[in-house]
């Protein structure tokens, strides 16, 4: 009785279209904005540094660099407030936090998207094959 | 009506009409049935006593049973009285239920529940006192003691009321303008903003705020 009750709440309170997504994945959040009585959408677009897990509690972190400053901003995965998530690049990263990207600057800060990830290791692989053959 | 039994279920967060996520008390109030009424000719005073939570016969005493089988009503394993006016109070009859729907979204409520027992305690759990400052310093006395209780041989006693360790828990509190965030007659659920005392399958009492009932009453005096 309990849990079923309570299960019940939180099913009435999840998001159905959640978007899948993973940590190091760029992501554009259309999170809406009220001001006064109007409405507007408002993009954040940055690496998903941390995702957490808890049901309807989930969040997950998003951090970008904005004029020289790193910002980051947590949102709730079920939250009624933002309108979509668009998944612009899909991450090839080693963690499951990124909380190593705080400490870096420029260049060094940036994810290798899977796609380039993939290239670079056919491109070594075949100077290997090369190396070998002579 | 003046209020509802339930039962504490548990907690959880939700997201309110703001889509900001929001920390709510489930109160489960299903099976609250008007088990019998209090009228002016007969008790000198107009009441509606509610039940709430099925029970079996065979966990009744003989004299309960007798209550509810002589009103008429369903056996029920609590029993409260509300206080309502007489012309209220017509609007009830034994035997009905008395739904979610009493309490409205957004309206403010009073709960009252029995919190959790915690047995005997100190003062420093009991009363929140500070406890020794210094805990490396070799304080004379113990760390958590309450310190001085008192004066000297005028009064030459300790003050009635004066806060010293003790049994803790098991009292009834009483939270005033709890925000009721969601109603769903259907399931029979109230999702209260905020903590209401007691251990979860506690029972609790919901009423409407008694604090907004007398800003009104000023308001409609005032304007008089």
């Amino acid at each position: 009785m309990r849990r079923s009750a309570i299960e019940y709440v939180e099913a009435k309170n999840l998001r159905k279209d959640v978007t899948q997504f993973r940590t190091g994945d760029s992501v554009r959040v259309h999170w809406k904005v009220k001001e006064g009585d109007k409405e507007r959408v408002q993009a954040f677009e940055g690496v998903v540094i941390r995702k957490k897990k808890g049901h309807n509690r989930a969040t997950f972190t998003v951090r970008k660099v904005s004029f020289g400053v790193g910002v980051e901003r947590i949102f709730p995965v079920h939250s009624p407030r933002y309108e979509k998530i668009e998944v612009l690049t899909r991450g090839n990263v080693n963690r499951n936090r990124l909380f190593y990207l705080r400490a870096l600057k420029g260049k060094a800060s940036r994810v290798e998207s899977q796609e380039d990830a993939e290239m670079r290791r056919a491109a070594a692989s075949h100077h290997a094959a090369k190396a070998n053959a002579s | 009506m003046k209020g509802l039994i339930g039962k504490k279920i548990g907690m959880t967060q939700v997201f309110n009409d703001e889509g900001n996520l929001v920390p709510v008390t489930v109160v489960d109030v299903n099976t609250c049935q008007v088990v019998g009424k209090r009228t002016p000719e007969k008790d000198k005073y107009s009441a509606v006593t509610l039940g709430f939570g099925e029970v079996r016969e065979k966990n009744l005493s003989k004299a309960e049973v007798g209550f509810f089988k002589k009103n008429g009503a369903q056996l029920r394993r609590h029993v409260k009285e509300f206080r309502v006016s007489t012309e209220e109070a017509a609007g009830f009859n034994v035997g009905d239920a008395v739904k979610a729907d009493l309490f409205t979204k957004g309206q403010l409520v009073d709960v009252t529940g029995v919190t959790k027992g915690r047995g005997f305690q100190g003062v420093m759990k009991r009363w929140k006192f500070k406890g020794s400052q210094t805990a490396t310093r070799g304080t004379h006395e113990y760390r958590r003691h309450p310190g001085a209780i008192g004066q000297r041989k005028t009064p030459g006693r300790v003050y009635p009321n004066k806060k010293l360790p003790g049994h803790y828990g098991v009292d009834q509190v009483t939270t005033q303008n709890l925000a009721v965030v969601d109603v769903d007659v259907e399931k029979g659920l109230l999702l209260i903003k905020g903590t209401i005392a007691g251990h979860n399958d506690g029972i609790v009492i919901v009423r409407p705020s008694i604090k907004v009932a007398l800003r009104e009453q000023h308001k409609a005096a005032r304007s008089k």
